[in-house]
């Protein structure tokens, strides 16, 4: 019997695994693939205080703005700056004029966000000419009427999953990925007193006992909790974003679409970010693929203000599902972002609670609070929280200096800066492992800069249980080969840890490259269609799938 | 003179259309190429392969490996709209030979030994850029794992520490990976294949470079060993020759991966050849199928690749070909404005219309009209232009590219026409 058994490993579901599991409590997360595969791992990331939920929802932004200010001190490693300019562009009706007092309407609305930047180490934002615009961004299209600048952080939302988990483990909690959980149990007076899970590798059931059950599975919940006879309401929004080849710039920029929604182009490692699209949605959140209209609808915006965006090349979409709280007959995008604790006994299932809406960058308060409602409703009163003070794996500083690494370990510089970027202080550590194998020392994904080390200590040490899991431990696949490079390799590498015959490691490479397909699919088209060709042409040329025998006839 | 204005004007530089140019050439006419850039073909991976095993074979046959003709009747009769469906001829032995002799001597003549080709053979073994055995139908002489015999191989793969994405799976047939510090300083950077090659290529550096191969080998009662598709351009046999002669061992290359220096070879002989036969060559010109159009009566070979050579393209969801702007069928039916998901299915593995389309040809090899009319006499296609199939999961992109480029210039020097 453990205290708490928690259902989700998205940003939630771990965050409040870390947190109970530091207040001494027993925990048990269960995942049904792997961390962060919801939501959180496929949301744009950033840990910023949302300028575009200000005028609805001033609260929202306060409390995300002193959270990630947190964030920023237990996971130091995994934050990066983007500077944003918001692009004033002309053609609003009535000329120049009105031009200029949209853009001093825009400069007051970023007044007011202004107030919470000292609270996440923000600059201040200033108000840019045409000229100073082009000077920093010389995409952005000729006739602009200046911009504003603002700051914001973007986190690898994969990784911040994934350590609060490992601290959880560090903690005592037990981590189950790749298990689903199919039925609450009851005693007879009704309570939640755990939980059957099925184990999707092995097929083995679990019977888990525990006093109280969180439902942290984001978009899911609503399902989850009907099962048990209890509502969670919530209005699920789709998000698309699109991923181009390259860098357009080193600061982002926020603008909006035809239909007047907000967008925002990003630069995130060696890419570039667009996104995103936001549509009711209803159907199974883990059937969800981006469709070539909603890539075009973000191209389109997109090139609106940054015309050069027409000649770059889609590399990839990823879609998710927003667990925004229920709030009916409002536009899509202005739905409240706020979040709800609901502790089901007044609805029939006493022992069980669900989170609802809530956004990346107010996690880890999110996880507090359910911490202290799990408390309560365990029957005890809240105890102190630490998960602000306390730094995630990897956190602790001062950071290893990845020039220096590189220099000790004979490693290449920039994969060794990716690898200090998502391991932190554990770099080191990592890099270790090229001592016994010289061979680790080389690069296996050069899109994402990931090192042989990296991979194996991954594989290791961060709980990854499928070849898959890869991709969000260390970003592999991710860039513009679309894993022609890596994907073998990595295969291998594995194999070999896990002890793997060939047809099974054979199926590992089968589940990354049809995950890796999901994301490639929308977007086939111009140049990246080439790049298809020759990524079909390596894999079916290097050798079947299956039997050994001549190019295709395994496929 | 213009190049529109040759006897026979051929558009695009791969496989196909250099097997076309030579095949029109050694029927007697005067013929002119005109190539944008390298193609698929350059990055291919020096093997040839002119069909797939037939699915399921080894479960029922377990005994021997298909012959490359049973490869291709499986094929066949599994893909009705497949180019060697729909030429008779490309069914019978006798032609593959003849079309594929015909080539591979052309390349040796320009400086690139292929083994021997035979229909009536399983192909020859030899070893993929991740470590897998396989058959080829013909391939770089370097490539060929010569007198394997699996129950009594005993494989050495070497593996350099500095080499990027060479040889990287376990070895085949429970072989040994031979580990070679080259080149050996600890900071030294990481290099891709095709740069490795380039030094190779330089006597001094490829001596040092046996040295330390044949160091690590020694003694280890090797019957095989097989190296990462690194040793230069041209400089090749000469350094298998010392290999070998030093380890006592058959030593070859593994098949090229990314950045495939075998790829680079095979343009560096295809160059080679339209030189020696006389071909007038434009690199680097885009023709614009217009201007061709308007200049010329005389035969044309279009010859313009897939979508890495840029004969098909899909633009903001449309599909052409792209220079003369003909419709693009799959085998089965015409695609036109659908969006991706419509063209391809959720499964990588497909099958994905969108990867076998192409050009609707006649048994002639004349691209058709939506009313299956050809276009015009003496307009023909060669190569992965082509549709109705996957140069990649059907395994037989150089395969076609060899029988239908070869096929295309006799037509267009006007022989074979029934
Ligand atoms: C497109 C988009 C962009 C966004 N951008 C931002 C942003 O920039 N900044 C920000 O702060 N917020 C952003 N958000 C919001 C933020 O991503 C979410 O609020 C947050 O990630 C929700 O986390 P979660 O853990 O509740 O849900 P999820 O991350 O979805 O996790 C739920 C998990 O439960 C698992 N699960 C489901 N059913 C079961 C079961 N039966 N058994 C076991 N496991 C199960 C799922 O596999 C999943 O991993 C964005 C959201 C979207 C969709
Ligand atoms: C990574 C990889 C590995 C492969 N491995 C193998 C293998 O092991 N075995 C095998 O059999 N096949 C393999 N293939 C497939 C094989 O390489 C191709 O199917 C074959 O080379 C296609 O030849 P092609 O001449 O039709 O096209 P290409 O080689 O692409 O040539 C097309 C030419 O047309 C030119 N062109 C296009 N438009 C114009 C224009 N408007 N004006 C002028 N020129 C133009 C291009 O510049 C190019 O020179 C592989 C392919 C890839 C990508």
């Amino acid at each position: 019997m453990v205290d708490l058994i928690i259902v989700g490993g998205g940003v939630n579901g771990t965050g409040i695994a870390r947190d109970a599991a530091m207040r001494g409590l027993s925990v048990v997360l269960i995942e049904r693939e792997d961390f962060g595969v919801g939501a959180s791992g496929n949301s744009s990331w950033m840990v910023h205080g949302g300028v575009r939920y200000l005028l609805t929802d001033p609260k929202v932004t306060r409390v995300s703005c002193r959270d990630s200010g947190y964030i920023q001190k237990i996971a130091p490693h995994l934050i990066f700056r983007i500077p944003f300019l918001m692009p004033i562009l002309p053609g609003m009706p009535g000329g120049r004029l009105v031009d200029l007092a949209y853009a001093y309407g825009t400069e007051c609305f970023l007044g007011v966000y202004d107030r919470y930047q000292p609270l996440k180490n923000g600059k201040q934002s200033t108000r840019l000419s045409p000229e100073e615009v082009h000077r920093l961004y010389p995409a952005v299209r000729p006739d602009i009427v200046g911009a504003v600048t603002l700051d914001e952080y973007g986190i690898d939302a994969y990784r911040l999953c994934v350590i609060n988990a490992l601290s959880a483990a560090e903690h005592g909690a037990k981590l189950h990925t790749w298990t689903v959980v199919e039925k609450v149990l009851r005693d007879e007076a009704g309570h939640v007193r755990g939980v059957i899970a099925r184990d999707r590798l092995t097929g083995d059931v679990l019977e888990l006992k525990g006093r109280a059950v969180f439902n942290a599975t984001g978009a899911w919940s609503p399902r989850f909790a009907r099962r048990q006879g209890a509502r969670v309401e919530m209005r699920p929004g789709k998000g698309v974003h699109v991923v181009l080849d390259r860098k357009i710039s080193n600061y982002g920029v926020i603008t909006k679409a035809v239909d007047g929604r907000d967008m925002f182009v990003i630069p995130l490692e060696t890419s570039s970010v667009i996104g995103t699209t936001d549509d009711d949605f209803y159907g199974d959140p883990g059937a969800l693929e981006a469709t070539h209209d909603e890539v075009a609808y973000l191209i389109q915006a997109a090139s609106h203000v940054l015309p050069s965006i027409e000649r770059a090349r889609v590399i990839r979409t990823y879609a998710g599902v927003r667990p925004t709280l229920h709030t009916y007959g409002i536009d899509e995008s202005s739905l409240s972002r706020d979040h709800r604790i609901v502790d089901h006994a007044s609805d029939g299932a006493p022992g069980m609670l669900s989170m609802v809406g809530g956004k990346l960058a107010a996690y880890r308060m999110m996880s507090e609070e359910a911490v202290d409602a799990v408390e309560t409703v365990m029957g005890g009163s809240p105890t102190s929280c630490r998960t602000h003070v306390q730094p995630l794996p990897g956190g602790t500083t001062p950071l290893p200096n990845p020039i220096a690494l590189a220099e000790e370990y004979g490693t290449p510089p920039w994969e060794t800066s990716r690898l200090v970027h998502r391991q932190g202080a554990n770099a080191r550590d990592a890099l270790e492992l090229t001592r016994d194998e010289p061979a680790l020392r080389a690069p296996i994904c050069r899109c994402e800069g990931v090192l042989g080390a990296e991979l194996v200590w991954c594989i290791r040490f961060e709980h990854v249980r499928r070849l898959v899991d890869l991709v969000r431990r260390c970003r592999l696949g991710h860039g513009p080969c679309g894993g022609a490079r890596c994907v073998r390799v990595a295969g291998s590498l594995f194999a070999r840890e896990r002890g793997l015959e060939q047809k099974k490691a054979e199926r590992e490479i089968d589940v990354l490259l049809q995950e890796l397909w999901k994301w490639r699919r929308p977007a086939l088209d111009g140049a990246q269609l080439a790049q298809e060709e020759l990524t079909r042409g390596l894999f079916c040329s290097a050798g079947p799938t299956g039997s050994d025998g001549q190019p295709g006839s395994g496929a | 003179m213009s190049v529109l204005d040759a006897e026979i004007l051929v558009i695009g530089g791969g496989m196909a259309g250099v097997a076309a140019a030579l095949s029109a050439v050694e029927a007697g006419r005067r013929v002119a190429l005109v190539k944008r850039a390298p193609g698929a073909t350059s990055m291919s991976t020096g093997a040839f392969d002119l069909a797939p095993h037939p699915r399921g074979w080894h479960l029922a046959k377990p005994d021997r490996d298909p012959t490359q003709l049973e490869c291709l009747e499986a094929l066949v009769r599994a893909s009705p709209g497949h180019p060697y469906a729909l030429i008779g001829r490309a069914n019978e032995a006798e032609y593959l030979q003849e079309a594929f002799s015909f080539v591979l001597e052309k390349l040796e003549a320009g400086g690139l030994p292929h083994a021997n080709f035979d229909p009536r053979d399983p192909g020859h073994h030899a070893v993929t850029s991740t470590g897998r055995l396989r058959r080829a139908a013909s391939s770089q002489a370097s490539h060929v794992l010569r007198d394997f015999n699996p129950d009594r191989a005993r494989i050495g793969v070497v593996r350099l520490a500095r080499c990027l994405g060479g040889l990287t799976g376990p070895p085949p047939m429970g072989g040994n990976v031979i580990e070679v510090d080259w080149p050996s300083s600890k900071n030294a950077p990481f290099l891709l294949p095709a740069d490795i090659g380039k030094l190779l290529d330089e006597e001094g550096e490829s001596r040092r470079f046996v040295e330390i191969v044949v160091a690590a080998c020694k003694g280890r009662g090797f019957s095989h060993i097989v190296l990462p598709p690194v040793l230069g351009v041209f400089r090749t046999r000469e350094i298998l020759n010392e290999l070998e002669e030093a380890t006592r061992a058959v030593c070859c290359e593994a098949l090229g991966g990314e950045a495939s220096l075998p790829g680079i070879r095979l343009e560096n002989a295809l160059r080679r050849s339209l030189e020696r036969a006389g071909v007038t060559v434009e690199t680097g010109r885009t023709l614009d199928g217009a201007e061709v159009l308007e200049r010329r009566g005389g035969p044309v070979v279009l010859a313009s690749g897939r979508f890495i050579g840029g004969g098909v393209a899909r633009r903001q969801g449309s599909m052409t070909e792209t220079v003369f702007g003909l419709p693009i069928h799959d085998g089965e039916s015409y695609l036109d404005d659908q969006p991706a998901e419509m063209l391809s299915c959720r499964s990588y593995r497909g099958p994905h219309s969108l990867f076998r389309a192409g050009l609707r040809v006649d048994d002639l090899l004349r691209p058709l009209d939506m009313g299956n009319r050809p276009l015009h006499e003496t307009f023909f296609a060669a190569g992965s232009v082509i549709g109705g199939y996957d140069p990649h999961v059907d395994g037989c992109g150089l395969g076609v590219a060899v029988v239908t480029g070869y096929r295309a210039g006799r037509l267009a020097a006007g022989l074979e026409a029934s």
